[in-house]
């Protein structure tokens, strides 16, 4: 079962994309915040990170950084999600460590198609979930 | 500061060449003087010279003839005398009580015997004698010499001490001046021999000087310059003859001093008197010269070259004066120049400075413009993607979805949505702040009624979060005056921030005035702010906490429009807080605000008739449940001198539509309780508001709809404010009567035309005040605006004119004018005309504002 690790504090989005992500088979695990999406990081191992970057307590980059610094971290999967759609934030978010990005607001689509993919390269099956 | 020393000095140094040329051409005036004065004296001397060689020469030929005739007349009595016989010395006689040999020629004694000499003076005048030797002496024996009492002047002798008797006992003649008995004689003396050759007498011939005529008459015509004299004296210095100018009392001192014996030269007065002898004579030449003559002569000649040498001077003086004057300019110009270059060194480089800070300004400014796009870009997405992401998901799920959850997901739609228009709107305004595109309307108001129109609208809010509410020194509080909307949107603003940031608590609006103040205090009991986030508190897009958005909502932009609008009206936010604590936000404003474009023309607007300002104001009545949308119609059209009512529900609508008479109601669809479709039915079924034009705003293309209800037209929400305008306007009755523009410049004049067309009314045009009262006379426009500097009858007078005369008392009158207003301008122009605008300091749209609002619609 593909786990996946949304940290997001915007509710509504949080709630939206939790639901669309349940619906298409996936695991969930939610944090509100950078602190605990570090914290859930290790708690839940899910093998994919959606992580938003504009977070409360520690942000996306410096939440990132630290996940991948611990052993498990380092093998799970980091997309950055940022409402930020200036040039550079794809740059900012690669070098704390992301495996890939997306903006917002999410095409979630292509959001699945990049989490696939992710999945694909660590050699988890994605679930069979309804498109 | 000096520049005005350069030239003063410069000018000091042609005043000082000045004096040093005038002290020269002094001084060569002081060395001309003495060396004219100097001429002048050896002239004069000359010229006294001339006079005694005249006078010398005169006495010369005179002596020549007197000799002559001396001689010629000797001769005539010696040959007379020989003639008797040849002279020998008789006995011893008595003549005169006095022992004398005989003279006698031949056998003729001559003693006493006159025959002779008579007949000689008889033909050739004068006098004659003849003389016998007597001892040493030579007696008269003979003459026609009379003595003083008439008797011959025989037995008298020759003069021992003359110079004759020398001459005569050493058996020579003698010719010369001699003094005999107190007169001159000119006299030959012919000694007489016997035949031995001894001297035995004398013959004797002499002439007085008296009659030289013609040495007179020359001596009377003679000058030394114009008051020198000449004059002759005798040996006794007795004065002969002189020059006419001879004074009487110097007749008399001249002899007086020549006696004195001073010498060749003396002064007697302001005479220097030359004597010179005439020594055949011993007469005495004397020549005066009189010194002021002297000093007149040198003063004139001085004066006359020298005038025309000061002459010169003069114009040279003026002429380098001016030169002086050009010079200086051109030194001064130069200078400037120098100091220009300088200066314009100094700005390139205060400029370079400046250059540089503007560009880490700009630099500055446009990373904050990069933060802030990134943030407003964020800030967007955010409900935008709510949006997208639950409608997808709605799309999705719809089929299998609970009615109830799907109006869940509908409503996080809805208020995504709302929150970006908001979020537009703010973005909006804030735009227009910076573009410094936002005007201020300033009016009066009670300040409570400001107050109770915010409790009324926040009231909501304050409930939602379980607040309580109160308001302390709202009494006695006061008018102020203000920009009205923005400063209930300020007071909004932080009433509901207030009210978001606490949970069950207290909530105070503390109103302070004074005379020059009005603070309103927003205190809440919430979560409170560290510095730090105060620090950010007024920066756009800044929340004191990146999360708050997503906890409380908010623009993030709502403090930092309010503090420029606070800004804008001279006024200042300021804030307090304690984390945890609870925050205070304080607006300070002044009580009476001033628009600093504006502040003279305000005043006469604010005096001219306000009621007629007023009534210009086309009143709408918006009816919509949303306070957020009624605040939005509030701003956007107030703006545009639109006079804006509001109604919460339809029939709070119906009611306030009866009792105000709007001239349109803007009526929202969608309304709890009794809506939009039902109000537009009730107030098309009251007789009294049937005629009212009523616009529907509604989320739906209702079009048919509307029209089928008697609506006059119908506006989607979200609101496009400039259709929403013209819309109003097209059914606000309008006035068709022209405005007349009075303006001189044709230019001016077509601009103005076409702002007043823009505004949507026909111009009349007038060049100066004569066509614009004749145009009065013929049609009443609804609008003057006027110029006030132009030919015939300037705006002043037109003003003075039209408000005297009962058709255009009431005629609204619009000054615009390039002139600066005096007092006196001001005091001739209030409660006479209802505004002015400056030429070149409003803006296209400002005139067409005001232009807006101060026509008079027809109701």
């Amino acid at each position: 079962m593909a786990k996946i690790l949304l940290v997001e504090d915007n509710e509504m989005n949080r709630d939206m994309l939790s639901r669309r992500l349940l619906r298409r088979g996936y695991e969930v695990s939610l944090a509100v915040d950078g602190a605990e999406g570090v914290a859930m990081a290790e708690s839940a191992q899910p093998a994919v990170i959606l992580m938003d970057m504009d977070l409360p307590i520690i942000d996306g980059w410096e939440a990132t950084r630290r996940i991948k610094a611990t052993a498990h971290g380092a093998r799970m999967a980091i997309i950055g999600l940022t409402a930020h759609a200036m040039s550079g934030d794809r740059e900012k978010c690669m070098a704390a460590g992301c495996d890939d990005y997306d903006t917002k607001p999410v095409d979630f689509a292509r959001l699945t198609e990049k989490i696939a993919a992710q999945l694909a390269r660590m050699g988890v099956p994605a679930p069979e979930g309804k498109s | 500061m000096s520049d005005s020393h350069d030239s003063q000095s410069l000018r000091r140094r042609v005043i000082a060449w000045f004096v040093l040329v005038i002290s020269l051409v002094a001084a060569a005036a002081g060395i001309g003087w003495w060396r004219v004065y100097e001429a002048m004296h050896s002239r004069a001397t000359s010229e006294a010279q001339r006079a005694v060689d005249l006078v010398r020469t005169q006495l010369e030929s005179a002596d020549t003839v007197y000799a002559s005739m001396t001689r010629a007349c000797v001769s005539v009595l010696e040959a007379e005398a020989l003639a008797l016989g040849t002279p020998s010395l008789g006995e011893q006689v008595t003549l005169q009580s006095r022992s004398v040999p005989e003279l006698r020629f031949g056998t003729t004694v001559i003693n006493e015997r006159y025959d002779l000499v008579d007949g000689v003076v008889a033909r050739l005048g004068g006098t004659a004698t003849l003389f016998v030797k007597s001892g040493d002496e030579f007696v008269r024996v003979s003459t026609n010499v009379k003595r003083a009492d008439g008797t011959r002047a025989i037995g008298t002798i020759l003069d021992p001490k003359g110079p004759a008797i020398v001459q005569v006992r050493a058996g020579r003649s003698f010719t010369g001046l001699v003094e005999i008995l107190g007169r001159s004689y000119y006299t030959h003396y012919e000694p007489i021999r016997d035949t031995q050759g001894t001297t035995i007498g004398v013959y004797y011939a002499g002439y007085p000087i008296e009659t030289l005529e013609q040495l007179a008459r020359a001596l009377r015509d003679v000058r030394v310059l114009e008051h020198g004299y000449v004059a002759l004296c005798n040996a006794n210095s007795d004065l002969l003859y002189h020059s006419s100018n001879l004074k009487d009392n110097a007749r008399q001192a001249l002899p007086v001093e020549l006696r004195k014996e001073h010498g060749v030269r003396f002064t007697m007065g302001d005479h220097e008197v030359q004597v010179v002898p005439y020594e055949p004579w011993k007469f005495q030449i004397v020549t005066s010269l009189y010194t002021p003559d002297l000093r007149a002569r040198t003063f004139l000649l001085v004066r006359e070259s020298l005038g025309i040498l000061l002459v010169v001077l003069l114009v040279v003086l003026v002429v380098s004066w001016k030169l002086a004057g050009r010079l200086a300019d051109a030194l001064e110009l130069a200078r400037r120049s120098r100091v220009l270059a300088e200066e314009a060194r100094g700005q390139a480089e205060e400029a370079r400075l400046r250059a540089d800070e503007a560009r880490v300004v700009a630099e500055q400014a446009s990373r904050t413009k990069s933060a802030f796009l990134a943030n407003m870009s964020h800030e967007l997405r955010t409900p935008m993607n709510a949006i997208i992401g639950y409608s997808e998901m709605l799309d999705e799920e719809l089929e299998e979805m609970e009615p109830d959850e799907a109006r869940a997901d509908l409503k996080k739609i809805h208020a995504a949505g709302k929150h970006l228009l908001s979020l537009i709107n703010d973005v909006l305004d804030l735009s227009k702040i910076e573009a410094g595109r936002m005007t201020l309307y300033l009016e009066e108001f009670e300040v409570s009624q400001l107050v109770e129109d915010v409790l009324a609208t926040i009231q909501p809010l304050i409930a939602k979060n379980g607040n309580r509410l109160e308001v302390r020194g709202l009494q006695g509080a006061g008018r102020m005056r203000a920009d009205l909307t923005k400063t209930r949107q300020t007071l909004l603003n932080l009433l509901s921030n207030a009210s978001k940031f606490t949970d069950h608590g207290l909530v105070e609006l503390v109103v302070d005035t004074d005379e020059t103040a009005v603070r309103l205090q927003v205190r809440d009991s919430g979560i409170g702010m560290t510095d730090e986030q105060m620090s950010r508190l007024f920066e756009a897009f800044v929340q004191a906490d990146s999360s708050t958005t997503r906890k409380f909502g908010g623009t993030g932009l709502g403090l930092a429009i309010s503090r420029r609008f606070v800004r804008m009206m001279g006024g200042e936010i300021r804030v307090s807080s304690q984390l945890g604590q609870g925050s205070v936000f304080t607006i300070e404003l002044p009580r009476q605000v001033v628009d600093a474009e504006a502040t003279a023309v305000a005043e006469i607007a604010a005096e001219a008739t306000p009621s007629a300002r007023i009534a210009g104001h086309a009143r709408i009545l918006v009816v919509d449940d949303d306070p957020h949308a009624r605040e939005l119609v509030r701003r956007n059209l107030t703006r545009e001198g639109f006079e804006v009512l509001e109604a919460a529900d339809g029939a709070t609508g119906i009611a306030r539509a009866k009792e105000l008479k709007p001239d349109v109601i803007l009526l929202d669809v969608m309304m709890p309780g009794r809506d939009g479709w039902s109000t537009l039915a009730a107030l098309k079924a009251d007789p009294e508001l049937a005629h009212t034009p009523v616009i529907m705003s509604t989320m739906l293309e209702n079009r048919e709809l509307s029209f089928a209800m008697g609506a006059a037209d119908y506006m989607r929400k979200p609101v496009d404010w400039s259709r929403l305008e013209s819309m109003i306007r097209r059914h606000t009755p309008v006035d068709t009567r022209p405005v007349l523009v009075v303006e001189d410049d044709p230019a001016s004049r077509e601009m103005l035309v076409r702002l007043v067309q823009k505004a949507g009314h026909t111009a009349v045009e007038a060049r100066d005040g004569r066509e614009a009262l004749d145009i009065l006379a013929k049609q009443r426009p609804q609008l003057i605006l006027l110029d006030l500097m132009m030919p015939h009858v300037d705006g002043f007078d037109f003003v003075e004119r039209l408000r005297s005369n009962e058709l255009g008392a009431n005629i609204p009158v619009l000054v615009v004018t390039a002139k600066s207003l005096t007092p006196d301008d001001l005091e001739r122009l209030t409660g006479k005309v209802d505004d002015v605008l400056r030429k070149g300091s409003f803006r296209a749209d400002e005139l067409v504002s005001r232009i807006r609002t101060l026509v008079n619609p027809v109701k």
